[in-house]
Order: C-alpha cells, then sequence, then structure tokens
C-alpha cells in the first residue's frame, strides 16, 4: 500500500511518516508532498491507497485538497493530520468525506487507532 | 513533568476574556502533551518570573474570526536547535538554520491550533512567522524567500521594506 503525506512542513512530514513506522507501517510505500497543490498532482501521479493531509498549507490547505479529489471522484481513504481538533474542524473534515482527523501532538497508538481499520 | 501554576504574570491576566476562556492549566497541560508526544523528554519545564536576556527565537500564528489574536513560541537559540535536533533526529551541529525554523513554526502551529480549540469560533489559523534576533533577516515566514528588499535611512534612522515570495515547490 502507498501512503501520501502531506504536509508544508519538511519536520513534520518527517514525524509523521516516523510515527508510522512506530505505528508499524514500516511495510508500507511513503510518498511526500509539500502542499495541497503538490498533493493533488501527486495523487495523479503516484495513485496512492491513503492520504494523510496538513489542513493548514500555502497554495492550497487540506480541505481544499480533500474537496478537489472528491470532486474528482477520487474515494482513497483520507485523514488530516492537524494541530486543529475543534469539533468544528472534525465536522469540516467530514462533511467533506474526510475518513479521519488525527490531531497534533499524536502517538503511534493514535496512528493505529485509526489507520489499523483502513491498512489492515 | 509538572508545570506548577504561576500566578504573577499580568500580559496574560490583563486580558479577562482570554483569561477566562484559557487558564494556565490549559495551556500548560497543551505544552506537557507537546512535550511528551514531540520531545520525548523528562525534563521539566519550569516557569520563569521574567525571562532571561538571551538570543531569542519566536514563531507566532494569528488567529482571526470570532477570537483575534496571536499565540508567539519563543525560546533561546540554542533550546530551539536542541528542539529541532530532537525533532529531525539529527546531531544538534547537523541542524540547518532553516531546519530551526521549521521546527519553531511548528511548535507554535501545535500550540495555536490546540489553543484556538478553546477560543470561541468560527476562526482560522495563519501560517506561522519565525523571528529571531541573531540579525540578518530576523523575521522569516517559512517555505518563503526575500523576492525584494529596500534599504533606506530617513533623518538617520532606518527604515527598509521587504517583499517575501512563496518558494514554489516545483522549481
Amino acid at each position: 500500500m502507498k501512503i501520501l503525506v502531506a504536509d508544508d512542513s519538511k519536520v513534520m512530514r518527517q514525524i509523521v511518516i516516523r510515527t508510522l513506522r512506530q505505528a508499524g507501517y514500516s511495510d508500507h510505500d511513503l510518498v511526500e508532498a509539500v502542499d495541497g497543490q503538490d498533493a493533488l498532482e501527486q495523487v495523479s501521479s503516484e495513485k496512492p491507497d491513503l492520504v494523510l493531509s496538513d489542513w493548514n498549507m500555502p497554495r492550497m490547505t487540506g480541505i481544499e485538497l480533500l474537496q478537489a479529489l472528491r470532486g474528482a471522484g477520487q474515494t482513497m481513504p483520507f485523514g488530516f493530520v492537524t494541530s486543529e481538533g475543534s469539533p468544528d474542524m472534525r465536522e469540516r473534515a467530514e462533511s467533506a468525506g474526510a475518513n479521519f482527523l488525527i490531531s497534533k501532538p499524536f502517538t503511534p497508538e493514535g496512528f493505529k487507532e485509526h489507520l489499523d481499520p483502513i491498512l489492515g | 513533568m509538572s508545570i506548577p501554576v504561576q500566578s504573577d504574570v499580568s500580559s496574560v491576566m490583563e486580558t479577562p476574556n482570554v483569561a477566562a476562556l484559557i487558564s494556565f492549566e490549559d495551556l500548560h497541560a497543551i505544552l506537557e502533551q507537546v512535550w511528551a508526544s514531540y520531545l520525548h523528554s523528562g525534563d521539566e519545564l519550569v516557569p520563569l518570573a521574567a525571562a532571561p536576556a538571551v538570543e531569542q527565537i519566536s514563531a507566532s500564528v494569528s488567529v482571526s474570526g470570532a477570537f483575534m489574536g496571536h499565540v508567539v513560541f519563543a525560546t533561546s537559540a540554542s533550546a530551539a536547535t536542541q528542539i529541532a535536533a530532537i525533532l529531525m533526529d539529527l546531531p544538534p551541529q547537523e541542524v540547518s538554520e532553516d531546519d530551526v525554523a521549521d521546527c519553531v513554526g511548528e511548535m507554535a502551529n501545535v500550540l495555536g491550533g490546540n489553543l484556538k480549540s478553546l477560543l470561541p469560533g468560527p476562526s482560522v489559523l495563519s501560517l506561522p512567522i519565525v523571528m529571531s534576533s541573531n540579525g540578518g533577516n530576523a523575521m522569516r515566514w517559512p517555505d518563503a524567500t526575500v523576492a525584494l528588499e529596500s534599504e533606506l535611512t530617513w533623518h538617520g534612522e532606518p527604515i527598509s521594506v521587504t517583499v517575501w515570495a512563496q518558494i514554489d515547490p516545483d522549481l
């Protein structure tokens, strides 16, 4: 399985990838996108099985990315990894078609809870 | 890790709306979570009555909407490098200035996002701005670079105008 990690912070992409490894997902292919626009382009070229995306990013935000993907008929699982975990943001994420929202700071256990049902 | 509650920080206590919405316990609980999760640190965060005069790096995010304000994370250049080294799993000497700015910006983003959830909404969180007191381009935006800069004087005092442009990741 291939996981696309979208975050404008290089450090945060590294932390997400390290946490994925710690959560036991070392065997999956990991690709990185530097913002929502890059992620949208990489979804076409890389065809990931899961997208993990930050919310606040330059050029295209995570919610705009999700809306663009769902608008184009892309149905792959999509989860936010964001510092904003308020009920309002969770509702916006869900209504736009997100499968889950992991709030920062996160733990490997939090990743497993949301990713195991999707990645097995 | 335990953080004693400090009662004499006037800058927050003078703003009753914020003090009513976010307690020091809330703020410290969020800080503890971030430290435990990202820095795996057993070291105690100990409140100070006054910040020591050291070279500082800080990052801010703004909250705009039903609540208008800014969340600022600040630390010494040395601590910022140590934080970046832990976050990036690198020896401190291998951490670049850009890495440090990225890490400090991310700390502000995480703290700002968590604090925003305690404030009245709806509101929008900005991208972080990182500032350092070590001269040069003291203020910087992550993933942006100086595109145009003009430095002048007016009655012998410095004036400058700087235009920052987002770095195009495709280049």
